[in-house]
């Protein structure tokens, strides 16, 4: 019998014990999106469903893989993190959908987050808001590489995790409710080179950064905020990314177990000393 | 050359041309002529206040070399003139005592981000907003640091407006309660190391669009407990290998109509 769980969400409210957790956990917002993640995998098993979370692990080329929804906004999104990373996960992707903010992206392009804005405010209950929302680096070659091989328009850049989805984002609110720091935040943001908006990215970028794991992030724009267009056309381009950037990150981690290597790195460029290396000149 | 405020172009000292659009920043002048003399041949092209710019060819790549003095305030001026005179890749180089017991002497730090505790990089942003080493930036030094068989740890640094917590051994005079609560802070959060210039170059990149990253070196010796410029030499190595590899990358990209590097995929 699964052991009664110490706080409300523990192990999603005592659904989920260590070991049904794989180490590459894939993290959208929304419940509807884990059938269509789990649609691509080997088998799966639907193992805990405990208020936004829905919660399936599975095999990817014979792999464990997990998808968990972590609901919409930081708090949930870090009770998400906290618990599947108690139980093992050690990679986290999140993928979602968004709108685009700077010239040249269009409904339908990919935007892989390199750091996040924490506007999110629940990063800040770990730690003070100095510190870098940064994407780990080989997730995010992994869906680089993934895009490129998908033949996918995508954007590589900074992306802002606001803590409401109107008023955060500087959409105007109920009734016209509009408030200058809106209007400011909008403008501030896209002169400050961000990408696009969400609700969960800084979380995970910040959790994952302190407790030493793996995160990245691809959204897909949904929301052109120029014209007001909205189309959700995009979804499963942006599953199929996720999914091929899986097969990477395991192919990565496997032959880094194999060769002893911390990372799987880009080939040293030959040629690239026509006469000497700098450390030719050192006594 | 004219100039509208008294730093713009390093006091009207360098024209369009001048630098490459590859530049190491470090915080000395002395280290800009280290790094200048390993080149194939160089050029001095400013020298005002703080700021000694060299620049000239590695294995006949263009190269400058700029040094930046201390803190966020002169190394900002040094990235606006930089990327104004046409500086794409910035690439700092600088020495460091570590923060965590992880290390060993002449260990390389490279840098993931950098907590913004410079002050400089909140004029321009939000305090929420990432300071973040370029992903390219971060695995060239990887590589560059492999080559030539130095050890290396990659992670969060810290950028901070004073020489600040954790910099002395216990023998700091005016260690107050303040500076111990923001050491323990760093220490809470994994940070590696102080630094007082990378948060605010960082920043200041991602806003413009540059790419930069963030080399330091450990010269903290713990068996003798002293500081030991012994090791120095590797991070001007690293950086310059760090400079080639980027170079030859983009020229492979270019070639290849690819966007960015990344590991081989198969």
């Amino acid at each position: 019998m699964t052991k009664l769980p110490e706080y409300i969400h523990e192990r999603m409210g005592g659904q989920l014990q260590r070991g049904q957790v794989a180490d590459y956990v894939i993290v959208p917002g929304s419940q509807n999106r884990i059938a269509k993640i789990v649609s691509h995998w080997d088998e799966n098993t639907q193992l805990a469903h405990h208020y936004e979370f829905l919660v399936h692990s599975g095999k990817l080329n014979g792999q464990p893989i997990t998808a968990c929804s972590t609901g919409i906004g930081g708090r949930s999104t870090s009770i998400a993190i906290d618990e599947m990373a108690s139980l093992g996960a050690t990679t986290f992707i999140r993928v979602g959908v968004t709108g685009g903010i700077q010239p040249g992206m269009a409904v339908g392009d990919l935007v892989i987050a390199s750091g996040a804005v924490r506007m999110d405010k629940t990063s800040e209950h770990y730690v003070f808001p100095e510190y870098p929302a940064v994407a780990d680096v080989e997730v995010t070659c992994a869906l680089i590489a993934s895009a490129e091989s998908e033949n996918c328009n995508y954007h590589v850049g900074i992306g802002a995790t606001a803590s409401s989805f109107y008023a955060g984002q500087g959409i105007t609110c109920l009734n016209g409710y509009r408030t200058t720091r809106m209007d400011n935040l909008a403008a501030d943001i896209k002169a400050a080179n961000v990408y696009d908006w969400d609700t969960e990215t800084a979380t995970i970028f910040t959790l994952c950064n302190l407790y030493g794991l793996r995160a990245g992030r691809i959204n897909v724009i949904v929301d052109d905020p120029n014209t007001g267009l909205h189309s959700p056309t995009g979804e499963e381009k942006v599953i199929k990314v996720v999914i091929e950037a899986v097969k990477l990150l395991m192919k990565w981690d496997k032959s880094k177990l194999e060769t002893n290597q911390d990372m799987i790195l880009p080939e040293y460029p030959s040629h690239i000393h026509d006469h000497k290396t700098p450390r030719d000149d050192h006594k | 050359m004219d100039r509208d405020y008294v730093h713009r172009n390093f006091g009207g000292k360098c024209k369009p041309g001048d630098i490459a659009p590859y530049v190491i920043v470090t915080g000395s002048k002395a280290r800009v002529r280290i790094l200048a003399s390993r080149w194939d041949q160089y050029q001095e092209v400013a020298d005002d206040y703080e700021y000694l710019i060299c620049t000239g060819t590695l294995s006949g790549q263009m190269i400058s070399a700029c040094s930046t003095g201390i803190g966020g305030m002169s190394v900002a001026i040094a990235v606006e003139e930089l990327a104004r005179l046409g500086a794409t890749t910035l690439l700092r180089i600088g020495v460091t005592s570590p923060l965590v017991d992880e290390f060993n002497y002449g260990d390389l730090i490279l840098a993931r981000g950098a907590v913004r505790w410079d002050g400089t990089s909140h004029d321009y942003v939000m305090a929420e907003y990432p300071a973040i080493a370029h992903f390219e930036v971060l695995m060239a030094s990887m590589v560059a640091a492999k080559a030539n068989n130095y050890p290396y740890k990659t992670g969060i640094i810290a950028d901070m407006a004073s020489l600040g917590p954790g910099t002395y051994d216990g023998h700091r005079r005016h260690l107050t309660k303040h500076t111990k609560v923001m050491e323990d802070k760093l220490h809470e959060a994994g940070v590696l190391n102080g630094t007082g210039e990378a948060a605010t170059m960082l920043v200041q990149s991602s806003i413009y669009g540059l790419r930069s990253g963030v080399i330091n070196i450990n010269l903290l010796n713990p068996k003798t407990k002293s500081w030991d410029p012994k090791e120095e030499d590797r991070v001007v190595v690293c950086g310059l290998e760090t400079i080639s590899i980027l170079q030859r990358w983009d020229q492979l990209k270019s070639k290849a109509g690819t966007k960015y590097t990344v590991p081989p995929t198969s």
